[in-house]
Order: structure tokens, then sequence, then C-alpha cells
């Protein structure tokens, strides 16, 4: 009967273990230095997540560590005075006028299971506000040895705010990120844990996250890393979930969740939505797969068994467009139509986003082109491979509009305004966007115009695999492109990530004109003659001179190709390095000019004005023509729409 | 007289008046010949001497014209407060005309530039008056559009396509109201002129009286010509389809059809005019019959 009994309390540890710990992975992929097991209680009433954590933290770097930091970003949802509120402007007063602020405490706090609650120290590293609670210092007694482990445990309370920038609840509706207590990243000798910004995303160590939710049993649960098991209680239900080698945790909960699922190169995708975004399903999963097949033959397989697309209900599109590992969160709208790629676009985004950020997890505060424009370059390329290079984000009653144009509209608006490389809270209002997302894309494309796509396509696939799970900076990136390319080019990054100058080249003028005979005297045979010789037939010799100048309008300097046709179908390309202010090019030919067209195939991406690229000799009259007809009918419509109530 | 007869009468009346019918498309061009100028002369100095004109011209513009949007962004703000300037300015003219086309087709007169002028100014503070009265109408549609936009919302709670649906069935019956208003105000600008009335509010009121007495007659009448505007829309955005090569020819071709539109939206306006004046003087007969036997309808008018 012992034996039996033994036997039976045997099989349920087992069983308790095998729920909390079955691997995915065979080896672990990251260092999983910060290692976190959550068990949390969901309250839908108070809107709270009340728990436990226990942080296993290993100390991989060489120093000794004295102090731990942490992240409280919910506390950005504090009060009106936090960084993040203040950076928000006005679009914080939705937590104002619902009374729906958001805060985490830590109630209590043990290392190695000593108390050190009492020494929990607020801190402000980026901008001194006092207001701002999101990033905690706790002094040790004894520092942490490289290679040496601590355990931290908490018991933490977060209420979660109204559904602000990807974080909190509408109604029944729960989106639920950055809501536990987050070790920071002790690198190049320091703690780097930032405040929580506005325009900031994250940074954070690799891990095993074991996470036991409990929350009321309707309620459908998309995560992070994988389901586990599940055990229901009563009205109640606790979800096991399980995630290695990821460096956060997020997760959704709704009782109107659908969830559809398919299978595609051994992983799960499950995408979350509600009843009414059912005609995204499909694009959805389609967008991921093409995403998949790119991303594997590009630059590496895509190495965790599931991704997890939630699309947010009406009204809770504050929770969209957001990559977690594992985990992103997109948009879907009823009834848009197949040519709007909105779905499709922000799917592979931020699916993508699980290479650039998930598995090469950059420093988002810090160096945010790392992820965000080398994953819009990304975004570029599949969908320029999948719905056409013209057509890739619009193709709808008559309007086509590309996803290269849409990005250089961002960018050529406000070129050198700020630059790319620096923390990314400083930069200025509304550059964040271009000068992350648009400015680097557009660079890297350019990049990949001037080495060859095969070149960069190794380049890529380099970088990937050999900061995979690590925490790359923008010298490691470059330091790639220079070993493959087996060039420097320092001087292009400095150009255009350090520096804020705008690139504009322009064929500033061109005339080509009969050359004109010889007049005068000339040495001919050692003689003085004058010429022309009387009775000359013409005043004018066969060969056209033609006058091409060049001018660099901007301070970045690049190669550049130039082109000249000629009437008779002759053309000649020319290179310029773009070091003087402008280039003159002289020809004596027998034909005319027709045009000239520096970066004729539109290489430099990042050029502010492609319309002065080319020039031509004669003004293309159709154009002027065909635009003032269309713009009288325009005008004429405009003028009777002003009388229709008259 | 039945609604398709007054309809066939007003397309017929048109052909009478076709100098006016001219005239009002000429003022028409001209002003936006005039407003086209700055802005085309920008984008022909950006895009004419570039390859980019070649893109533009097969039909891959977009990026050109976003850029051409970017680069010219002061002398587009610029533009827009001056089209603003120009469309109110285009407004008032319109209600003088108005005044001078009504007379024109109740006179049954062909178009003389004296007689048009003349009694576009006699009437042009009246309809001025009615056009300011008719504002608070329109602003009540508005504030109604608002008011069941919150109902709607209210029914359709989260769910998008009731949503969508609700949108559009409201900005249906507020493109409903608006046009019903213009319809009862034209009616209003008929009586007033042919009944020479001075005084706005009451005039406008028995066309109130008059329209939803007559709400059949005037409805169907209403979107008959409506639905002649829609055949001929239709009509030329399948021509306009088949334009898609940027040839010299299809450039011509689109400048005709474009005109002819133009041109054929002019003749619509008349129509509609034409055809409330009949069906108004068709209902309204006894009251007028004395004022065209005895003697000009105009020296009546006119001091």
């Amino acid at each position: 009967m012992k034996k039996i009994n033994a036997l039976f309390i045997f099989m349920i540890l087992f069983s308790l273990c095998s729920v909390k710990s079955q691997s995915i992975f065979e080896k672990p992929l990251s260092p999983r230095n910060a290692n976190y097991d959550i068990k949390v209680t969901l309250d839908t009433e108070k809107k709270q997540v009340t728990g436990t954590e226990v942080l296993h933290w290993r100390n991989i770097s060489n120093d000794a560590v004295r102090e731990l930091q942490f992240h409280l970003y919910m506390n950005a949802f504090k009060n009106n005075k936090t960084t993040f509120i203040k950076e928000s402007g006005r679009s914080a007063s939705r937590l104002r006028k619902k009374k729906g602020w958001g805060w985490i405490d830590i109630n209590s706090l043990e290392i190695n299971n000593q108390d050190f609650y009492n020494r929990i120290e607020f801190i402000q590293p980026d901008d001194d506000n006092e207001f701002d609670q999101t990033v905690i210092k706790i002094e040790l007694d004894r520092p942490v040895w490289p290679g040496r482990e601590i355990e931290v445990k908490m018991d933490f309370t977060t209420q979660l705010p109204v559904l602000f920038r990807r974080n909190g609840y509408h109604k029944n509706y729960f989106f639920v990120s950055q809501w536990f207590p987050k070790i920071g990243v002790y690198i190049d000798n320091e703690w780097n844990c930032h405040q929580f910004h506005a325009n900031s995303e994250f940074f954070a160590d690799y891990g095993v996250y074991n996470v036991e939710i409990t929350l009321p049993k309707q309620y459908i649960v998309g995560s992070t890393g994988i389901l586990q098991n599940t055990q229901v209680n009563e009205d109640k239900k606790t979800l096991f979930i399980h995630a290695e080698d990821v460096h956060d945790f997020a997760w959704t909960a709704w009782p109107e969740y659908l969830v559809a699922k398919e299978t595609y190169r051994n992983i799960e995708i499950a995408v979350y939505h509600e009843k009414d975004h059912k005609g995204a399903i499909n694009r959805t999963i389609t967008s991921v797969k093409n995403a998949l097949d790119y991303m594997t033959d590009w630059v590496g397989e895509y190495p965790y068994p599931r991704i997890t697309v939630v699309h947010p209900p009406t009204n809770c599109m504050n929770a969209g467009g957001m990559e977690y590992p594992m985990f992103v969160t997109g948009g879907a709208f009823w009834g848009v139509p197949e040519g709007i790629k909105i779905t499709e676009m922000v799917t592979i985004h931020e699916f993508t986003h699980n290479y650039w950020y998930g598995i090469v997890g950059n420093n988002e505060f810090e160096e945010a082109w790392l992820d965000e424009g080398i994953n819009t370059y990304t975004e570029i390329k599949i969908m320029n491979t999948y719905y056409g290079k013209e057509t890739s984000l619009f193709n709808f009653a008559g309007i086509k509009i590309g996803e290269i144009p849409s990005n250089r509209v961002r960018y050529i608006s406000i070129p050198d305004w700020d630059r790319t490389l620096q923390n990314a809270w400083n930069f200025i209002g509304g550059g964040y966007g271009t000068f992350s997302y648009a400015k680097p894309a557009l660079m890297l494309l350019t990049l990949e115009n001037i080495v060859g796509r095969d070149t960069m396509n190794t380049i890529m696939k380099t970088y990937f695999q050999r900061w995979k799970f690590k925490h790359p900076h923008t010298s490691d990136f470059i330091a790639i492109v220079n070993e493959i390319t087996g060039e420097d080019y320092s001087w292009f990054f400095q150009q255009l990530l350090e520096g804020s100058n705008e690139l504009d080249y322009r064929v500033a003028s061109i005339s080509s004109r009969k050359e004109k005979i010889k007049r005068g005297i000339f040495d001919i045979e050692g003689e003085k003659k004058l010429l022309p010789e009387e009775n000359a037939e013409k005043d004018t010799a066969d060969n056209y001179h033609t006058v091409v100048r060049i001018n660099r309008n901007g301070e970045v300097i690049m190669p550049v190709e130039i082109l000249f046709v000629f009437t008779d179908g002759d053309s000649l390309m020319k290179k310029w390095d773009g070091t003087q202010r402008w280039v003159k090019y002289e020809f004596f030919k027998p034909a005319k000019l027709k045009l000239a067209a520096v970066d004729p195939h539109q290489k430099l991406l990042l050029d502010s004005n492609f319309a002065n690229n080319s020039r031509t000799l004669k003004p293309n009259n159709k154009l002027e023509t065909e635009i003032s007809v269309k713009m009288l009918y325009w005008f004429q419509s405009i003028l009777e729409f002003f009388t229709i109530f008259s | 007289m039945g609604i398709w007869k007054i309809f066939i009468r007003s397309i017929k009346t048109l052909f009478q008046h076709k100098r006016l019918w001219v005239f009002l498309f000429l003022v028409e061009l001209i002003i936006a010949l005039i407003l086209i100028n700055p802005i085309s002369s920008q984008f022909n100095e950006m895009f004419s001497n570039s390859l980019s004109a070649d893109t533009i011209l097969q039909g891959q513009g977009t990026n050109s014209i976003f850029e051409f949007m970017v680069h010219k962004a002061e002398i587009i703000a610029v533009q827009q407060k001056f089209i603003l300037l120009a469309g109110l300015v285009y407004l008032l003219l319109t209600i003088f005309f108005n005044a001078g086309i009504i007379t024109n087709l109740v006179e049954k007169k062909n178009f003389q530039a004296a007689f048009f002028f003349q009694s576009a100014g006699h009437f042009l503070g009246r309809l001025l008056r009615l056009f300011l009265w008719s504002l608070p109408f329109y602003l009540i549609a508005l504030i109604l559009y608002s008011i069941l936009s919150k109902v709607f919302k209210l029914i359709s709670g989260e769910s998008e396509p009731l949503i969508f649906i609700f949108f559009m069935v409201n900005l249906l019956i507020l493109v409903f109201l608006f046009l019903f208003i213009k319809m009862v105000f034209d009616y209003t600008k008929i009586a007033m002129i042919t009944e020479d009335k001075r005084r706005v509010i009451i005039t406008n009121f028995k066309t109130w009286k008059f329209v939803l007495k007559n709400k059949w007659k005037t409805l169907s009448l209403f979107y008959l010509i409506i639905l002649l505007l829609i055949i001929l829309s239709v009509i030329y955005l399948a021509l306009c389809s088949l334009l898609h090569i940027s040839t010299w020819v299809a450039i011509i071709l689109l400048f005709i059809l474009q005109q002819l539109f133009i041109f054929s939206r002019i003749g619509i306006k008349l129509i509609y005019f034409s055809s409330l004046i009949f069906l108004f003087q068709n209902v309204e007969e006894p009251l007028l019959k004395a004022w065209y036997k005895d003697d000009s309808y105009v020296d009546k008018m006119i001091p």
C-alpha cells in the first residue's frame, strides 16, 4: 500500500514537474541568464494582476555586480508627471479622462531568501524626473560574481491602465505587457536599465519563462510561449505557459476571442481575432507564411514552434501593431478590400520583429534602428516580393502605392531634421518614426543597390547568424558589412546614421549647341593661318558642344553614376565620387544631347528629390498638356462643388 | 402636366438657351484656367524636363505626386487658400447668376448679357438673404446627423459591420436632407423671382408648404434629374477608363470628354432649374397666369 501511495505521489509530482518543465529546445539557444517563474491571478473586476515572481539571474559579465536594477514599466501610467506620459503629450489624456491610471507595486522582495524590501530605491537614469518610478535599484550586500546566480523573489501587484499604448484593459478585454518587475541588462560594465519613454521600446536578457495565470475560466488567453496545461477549478482556470530563449512575456485575455490555427513548416500559426475580423484570417496566415518562407531563405529559420498573431477588436486598436517574442499584435478591420494591404503589412512587420528584436536582441532604447530600421527594410523586401513593388501597400480604385515611395515620403519631408543613431527618447517630435524606421530602411536598400543583392543577402544572413540570441551594437553590423564587402563602409554609415545631412544630387544645367567653327589665327604646319578661309560654306561645325553640370545640393557625399543619352541613340555612363560641390562634363559629338540623368537607376533611395535627378533638353509637352487638362477638370469640379448649395 | 412631360420639356428648353449654357460654361472655364496656373506651372517646372515625366505619363506617378506634395508643400498650402477664396467668390457669383438664369428661363428669352445681368443684379440682395437663411437649415441637418451618429453608435455597439452600415445610412440621410433643403430653397428662388417676392422668410415657408404638399411630384422630379446626372457620370467614367495610354490623341480626347462632361453638368443645372420652374408654374398656374398674359414679366419686375 505504501508503495502504491509512494508511486501515486511520485506520479503526481512527476506530472506537475512535467507541466512546468517540458522543454522546447534540446539545447539552449541563448545564454538564458534571466529566468522567470511567475504565478499571477487576473482580477477582472479590479483590473489587477497580482502574484509572485521568482527570478534566477546569472551574471554573464566579467564584473562583480554590486546592485540590481529592475524595470517597473507599468509605473509609466501612474500619473501625468511620469516621463512616459509627459512625452506622450495629448494622447495620454485618455488615462486622465477615464481615470484609468496604471501602476505596479512590489509588496515584498527577497534575494537569496534575505529580505531586501527596504533597499528598493527609485532611480531616474535618463532625466532625473522625480515622479518617474519606472526603474528601481537594489544594492546588494555581497556582489554577484561572474558566472554566479542569484534568486530574487517578489510579490507584486499590477494595476492595469485603461488600454493605452499596448497596455491595459477595455471593458473585459485585457492586453497585458510590461507587467512584471523585469531585470535590466548588465552589459558593457554597467546596468542598462532605462526609464519607460513614449518613444522607446525595450531591452532585456534571454531566459526561460514559466508563467501561471489564473483567471475566470471563460477567458481565452493568447501569449508568448506554449500553453502546456490548463487546470480548471470551479469558475477559474490556471494556465501553465512555458517559453524558452525569449526576453519578454506578454499576454492577452478576452472571453470573445476566436482562434484560427494552421501549421506551416512545423510552426503553429495562431490568429486571435474577433468575429468581425474573420475575413482577415487567411490574409494573416498567408502573410505569416510568406514571411516565414522569405526569412528562412534569407537569414535563417524561425526557431520557435509557435507564433501567435492577435488582431485586437474594435475600440482596442491601442493594442495593435506591436511585437513580443512569439506573440505579435496586428491590425484587422472589417470589410477592408484585398488591395489595401494594411493587415499584411502590419502582420509581416510585427512577425519579422521576432527576428530583429526577438532573436537578434539589440538595445531598442539606444539603437532603435537596429530593429525598427532593419525590420522595415525586411518588411519592404517581403511586401515587394509578394505583392508587387508598385502595389505592395495599396492597389485599389486605380491608385497604386508601393512601400518604397511611402517610406520615401516619410523621409524626404524632414530629411535633415535629426540623426538616426541616438537614444529613442531624444528624437525631434515626430522624428522617431522617420529616423528609426524609414531612413535606415532606405539606407539599407541604398546599401543593397551599392554592394549588390547577393552581397547584401550574405551580410544580413551573417548578421543574423552571428548575433542571434545576443545583444549587438551598430558597430557590430558595420563590422559585418565591412567584412563581407571587403571594403570600409564607415563613411557610408557615419553620414547616414550619425549625421543628419541631406542627400540630393541635381542636374543643374544642360546645353547642347552646334560647335562654332574655328575663327582666328591658328598655327597650322608651322604657318600662321587665318580661319575660316574665305568663302567658307557654313558658320558652324558638324559637332555639337554639350555641357552638363551636376550639383550636389546636400551635404551627404555618395559616389554616383551619371547617364548621358544623345539623339543618335548613343549613350554613356560616367562615375562621379561626389566629393566636390559640382562637376561639369563636356562632350563634342556629332549628335545633340537628349538627356542627362544622375543616379539613373535610382539606387540612392535617400536622394531627397528624384525629379531633379534628370534633365531633358526638350520639355515633355505631353506631360504639361495632360497635367493642365486634368487640373483644369479638377478645378472646374471644385468650383462646382462650392456652388452645390448656392 | 406629368413629371415626365416636365422633364422632357425642360430638356427641350435647354436647347432654346444654348447661349446661356455656353456663357455659364465659359465663366467657369475662365475662372478654373486662372486658378490652375500657379500649381500647374509648379508641377511642370518640377517634372516637364525630368525623366519622371515618362513615369507619370505611364500612370506610375504616385511617387512623383508624393514628392511634388512634399517639395511644393508651401505653394500647395497657398494654393489651397487661394482655391477656398476663389470658391467663395464663385459661390457669390453663382448666387448672382442664379437670378439671371431663372429669369432667362422664365422669360424664355435668348441670352442677352444686359438682360441677364440686370435681372441678376435686381435679385442679388434677395438671393443672398435667402442663401444666409438657408444656412441654419443645413446646420440643423448636421446637428441631426451628429445626434443620429450617437444613436447609431449606441445601437451598433462594437460591431464593425454595423458601425459601417449605420455610418453609410446616416450619411445617406444627411445627403437626402441636404438635397431636400437645397430643392426647397431652389423653389423659393423661383417663387421669389417669378412672383417678385421680397420677403425671404415668408416665401421660404410657403415653398416648404408647396414642396411638402407636392412631395411626390417635387421629389420624383428632383431624383429624375439626379438620375440623369448619375447616368452621365457613369458614361463619362466608362469612357475615361478607356483612355489609359497618354498619347496625344488620348490627351485631346480626354480634354474633349472632360469638357463635354462639365458642359453637360451645367446643362443639367439648367434642366434642373427649368423643370422646377415648370412644375412650380404648373401647380401655381392660377396665380401666375396674370403675370404672363398681360405684359412683359420683366417690365413688371424691373423698375
